[in-house]
């Protein structure tokens, strides 16, 4: 009897020095792996996609009955207010038919004056649109990850845009699931300008809902309700994509409301720019498109080809980015707070 | 007499019950709620995890099951590698070390200990963070954070509470 308890208590002794002994050995990994990702070496870059990779099927099938929960809230929702937003569609509706002719108008015109001064024409992009799976919540990071990766053409630095704006950029690509750094995270920097005063400055995240404006001239012209869109600078991200509008400016600090509601995403567009990417052929030639587009053709674009072609009718409220001059942005929806025809005077 | 191969994987089995349940609720956790009306918030499912196992049945998941939590969710948050881990094993650590404390005590009382637990651990990741990246997390966000770590102890806990059974059962 004894022995046995003198047996046990050396099984003890030695579970606890094992236990020990682990400790320390994973405390000491913690924090290399803490000084390998600072000095952001491969093998972490690596573990990180792979994993992603590997879990982004077990994530689809998990958000898959979380989309489903909010698709029926959504419903609920809309069926509350169901006269109100008729009544405002109405309005709304009335208001983009009087954009929609000054829209044409433009395109027309800057048609011709494109043809006038041999313009050479930007790249068009392709889009791979992508389910979001998983959102980093926001407390460290801003980050989601989509459902596309390296098998459907998705590549690192690609930027990602939804119906309202600009989403993010891809910076880890897998095989089959991609991370999303967002505008909102700490590390996030984006050249834009001011889209009236064409004034240029840098979209910093701050890991809160409104991100910054750094790195701006003249700071006395900014107001609140300013919008803000891609300067194309860096040629990171194209020109002319709606980022926002300017919320408050208070002690030399220029917040901005972002077009996209990152928590509410269900679905992200990359934009792909073929191998040439953002630069697009050096070899292209001027503009050679002649006919204005027809009828519905503005809105062309979700997968819009470079090929002229009719295309499909576009979404309900889709409409290529305004006052861009840029027939490679995406078609975007024009955020309602945006739409201001009042002050622009037409 | 020996028990059997089945025997041997159904006993397996319930042991990874734990692990593999934290696992899952961190995956839950990390699935987007794009439903109206809902706060963007992100509790800490690890803490609350490693904080039960370790005070209800700190043999079943130990200090790898802790490190491979936190491996997890640094990668699914896109937090710098190595943070998580590092926060779980001290809580880990902390609890185990005073395991005696928590014998027979109400749940009032590890419910209180787990918002100190809590506190530590939000602290440590936001200066461990802060460190690595140079930038500051938002104080409301840490502080909303918190809360609902707090306040998903009692539902979770239920949840394992259940698991326990199961795993006692087969004992």
């Amino acid at each position: 009897m004894m022995q046995s308890n003198g047996q046990m208590s050396r099984v003890g002794a030695v579970k606890v020095a094992l236990q020990r002994f682990a400790f320390v050995v994973l405390v000491l990994s913690a924090f290399t792996l803490m000084l390998l990702g600072k000095a952001d070496t491969l093998v972490v870059d690596r573990m990180r996609t792979a994993v992603t990779d590997a879990m982004a099927p077990v994530l689809e099938v998990l958000s898959k009955p979380a989309a489903s929960v909010a698709s029926v809230m959504n419903t609920v929702r809309e069926l509350a207010h169901l006269r109100q937003e008729n009544a405002t569609l109405r309005d709304e509706n009335l208001s983009l038919l009087r954009w929609q002719a000054l829209a044409r108008q433009l395109q027309a015109e800057n048609q011709r004056l494109r043809e006038l001064t041999a313009m050479v024409k930007d790249p068009k992009p392709r889009f791979i649109t992508a389910r979001v799976v998983a959102d980093s919540g926001g407390v460290f990071a801003r980050s989601l990850i989509v459902t596309a990766g390296a098998q459907h053409g998705a590549r690192k630095g690609q930027v990602v845009v939804s119906a309202q704006g600009v989403v993010g950029r891809l910076t880890e690509v897998g095989h089959r699931a991609s991370r999303v750094l967002l505008l909102t995270d700490p590390n996030s920097r984006v050249p834009v300008l001011l889209e009236e005063s064409r004034a240029r400055a840098i979209l910093m995240g701050t890991n809160r809902d409104r991100p910054q404006l750094a790195f701006l001239k003249a700071k006395a012209g900014v107001s609140p309700g300013d919008r803000i869109v891609t300067s194309g600078i860096g040629r990171l991200f194209p020109p002319g994509l709606p980022v926002g509008v300017v919320s408050s400016v208070d002690d030399g600090h220029i917040w901005v409301e972002l077009f996209i509601e990152d928590s509410r995403l269900e679905l992200a567009r990359i934009l792909d720019y073929g191998p040439d990417g953002i630069v697009g052929d050096p070899n292209a030639g001027p503009v050679v498109e002649t006919a204005p587009p027809q009828d519905g053709a503005a809105g062309v674009a979700p997968g819009a080809d470079p090929d002229p072609r009719p295309g499909p009718t576009p979404e309900a409220g889709t409409v290529a980015a305004p006052d861009t001059g840029a027939e490679a942005s995406p078609p975007v929806s024009v955020p309602r707070p945006a739409i201001r025809p009042a002050r622009d005077g037409r | 007499m020996r028990p059997s191969f089945w025997q041997h994987l159904d006993l397996l089995a319930r042991r990874l019950i734990p692990v593999t349940l934290s696992l899952l609720l961190l995956l839950l956790a990390a699935v987007p709620l794009t439903a109206p009306g809902f706060l963007r918030a992100d509790p800490m499912i690890s803490v609350l995890c490693v904080y039960y196992w370790a005070v209800h049945r700190p043999d079943m998941m130990g200090y790898v099951g802790g490190f491979t939590l936190g491996l997890l969710e640094d990668i699914l948050m896109g937090t710098p590698m190595g943070v998580s881990p590092l926060v779980l094993l001290v809580v880990q650590w902390v609890i185990v070390t005073q395991y005696r404390f928590f014998v027979g005590k109400p749940f009032m009382v590890t419910w209180w200990v787990l918002g100190l637990v809590a506190l530590v651990a939000v602290l440590t990741k936001a200066m461990a963070v802060a460190l690595l990246t140079g930038h500051l997390a938002s104080p409301i966000a840490l502080a909303a954070s918190y809360a609902l770590t707090v306040l998903l102890y009692p539902p979770l806990g239920w949840l394992f509470g259940r698991a326990q059974v199961l795993l006692d059962k087969a004992a």
